[in-house]
């Protein structure tokens, strides 16, 4: 049984969230408003807790205990590792998407 | 009238959004359903009309009941049609589908996380809690490692379907293998605190094994699924000494890579506040070279063991680099006995030269029982 490697993040809701809680835990609101003032995305509330589930449901995500109706998530050390990756993978190819404008489409 | 029209603000808004909840199905929003609506709430008062958040909720609550109350009477033939659609796109494409996550959850009755042997077989429990049964087909499971470390191997993956074979295993050891049944390949019927089995072993002397999580692919109803399940901030490691076995308990080379491992973790958690870095490296130095000089019988950490585990950990890592460590000593407990010691880390910026000061107090440690570094005004020499 060969190790896999982590989930494709993709760059969507489910990017933009284990982002956002790269930052330290939020609950949901807080977290759309984060959201919306780095990446200028408003995520739906639908959209969000259908997100939220299933990141949970893939470890990435955990929720935190509290007294409020409002439950905090925060980022597991696997969800860190994962987005870490992600990142990693996403910053060569823009690297080497900015190299290929910079030889090819830069002006003259 | 004004003051009557605001009163009666909260309780129009919350009504609304028990509104939108009663759209999800009965499962969902008895786990999402509280944090949901104060969710909501807070929207419809900050934009009480929106046409894309109605249909935005319709939608997910619409693709919610069909996966939790197939056939449920409200649901039109269009809706459903159009549900069938989007669900077997969303089966084709694997993730995400199937309804919510079979709650399989860590068990602290996982015995990793300690030096062993080639042959030790280690568990990782995991729990599954809920009063509704679930007919799953496990097909695969794998673990997964935690910053580059290899992962140990899995020899067998089994269930105990009866939380009360658990109870006779924990009375009569003798009974360790009774009831368990291979859980690989197989529909499985999982039961309220059934308990997974990930039974590996850690083949090669001399290597650090680390375990951050588990992937698990199965099968229900119909469509495979494939999820991660965390183990908690601290991998669980397994560590092989290259010494023959022995009497003694601790193994010093495996116990500094797991402190080493369990420091490394810490530094990567999610939870070190990107304001604090330097208080949480010189915490995590300070745990890590207690944990190591405790754990080899030694009371207190020597200047040196700090400055080595400084190096060790952050020599060619992180923004900070630690440029010098000194103590002096102050007031601290440690076991039952009374210490004076305080340890002053000096940082650079590796990036703009900037320099910061940390000082650590080691506070009150009982045998046995958690180190807590506290950070302390530092007090001019």
């Amino acid at each position: 049984m060969s190790r896999k490697s982590s989930p494709d993040l993709g760059s969507g809701s489910t990017f933009l969230i284990l982002s956002s809680l790269a930052d330290g835990e939020k609950h949901g609101y807080s977290l759309t408003k984060d959201v919306e003032s780095f990446a200028g995305v408003r995520l739906a509330p639908g959209t969000l807790y259908e997100a939220l589930a299933r990141l949970e449901g893939m470890g990435l995500i955990e929720p935190v205990a509290s007294d409020d109706r409002r439950r905090p998530y925060r980022l597991t050390a696997f969800g860190a590792t994962a987005l870490s990756e992600h990142v990693a993978a996403q910053s060569k190819i823009l690297a080497e998407s900015q190299r290929r404008l910079k030889r090819n489409w830069s002006p003259a | 009238m004004n003051e009557r029209t605001v009163a009666e603000r909260p309780s129009k808004v919350a009504r609304r959004a028990a509104g939108y909840l009663r759209w999800y199905p009965r499962v969902w929003r008895a786990r999402y359903g509280e944090e949901f609506q104060a969710h909501l709430e807070a929207e419809l008062e900050e934009r009480p009309i929106s046409l894309r958040r109605a249909v935005d909720i319709a939608f997910h609550a619409v693709i919610s009941r069909f996966r939790f109350q197939r056939g449920a009477r409200w649901i039109t033939g269009i809706a459903l049609s159009a549900v069938v659609v989007v669900s077997l796109v969303v089966g084709f494409l694997g993730n995400g589908s199937g309804g919510l996550p079979v709650p399989l959850t860590i068990d602290t009755s996982s015995s990793v996380g300690m030096p062993t042997t080639p042959t030790t077989v280690n568990n990782l429990n995991f729990r599954f809690t809920n009063r509704k049964s679930e007919r799953i087909q496990l097909t695969h499971v794998s673990l997964i490692g935690f910053k580059g470390y290899p992962v140990p191997r899995i020899v067998r993956v089994e269930l105990d379907p009866q939380r009360q074979r658990k109870d006779d295993y924990e009375l009569n050891p003798s009974n360790a293998l009774f009831g368990l049944v291979p859980a690989l390949g197989r529909e499985l019927k999982l039961g309220n605190d059934d308990s997974l089995f990930v039974r590996m072993v850690a083949p090669k002397k001399g290597r650090l094994y680390a375990v951050s999580g588990i992937q698990l692919t199965y099968v229900r109803h119909g469509v495979s699924r494939t999820e991660s399940r965390s183990i908690g901030q601290m991998p669980d490691v397994l560590c092989v000494e290259k010494s023959p076995p022995s009497q003694t308990v601790e193994l010093p080379s495996c116990q500094r890579g797991i402190q080493t491992v369990w420091a490394l973790a810490q530094f990567y958690a999610p939870l070190v506040n990107h304001d604090s870095t330097v208080k949480s490296m010189a915490q995590i130095v300070t745990g890590a070279a207690f944990g190591y000089t405790t754990g080899a019988e030694k009371k207190i950490p020597a200047l040196s063991d700090m400055r080595s585990w400084a190096t060790h950990l952050f020599a060619h890592r992180g923004s900070w680099r630690i440029s010098g460590v000194t103590a002096r000593r102050t007031n601290v407990t440690i076991g039952n006995v009374s210490h004076e010691l305080t340890f002053h880390f000096a940082f650079v910026n590796r990036a703009s030269g900037e320099k910061a000061n940390v000082c650590v107090q080691n506070g009150a440690y009982m045998e046995g029982g958690e180190i807590t570094p506290e950070i302390v005004h530092c007090l001019r020499a």
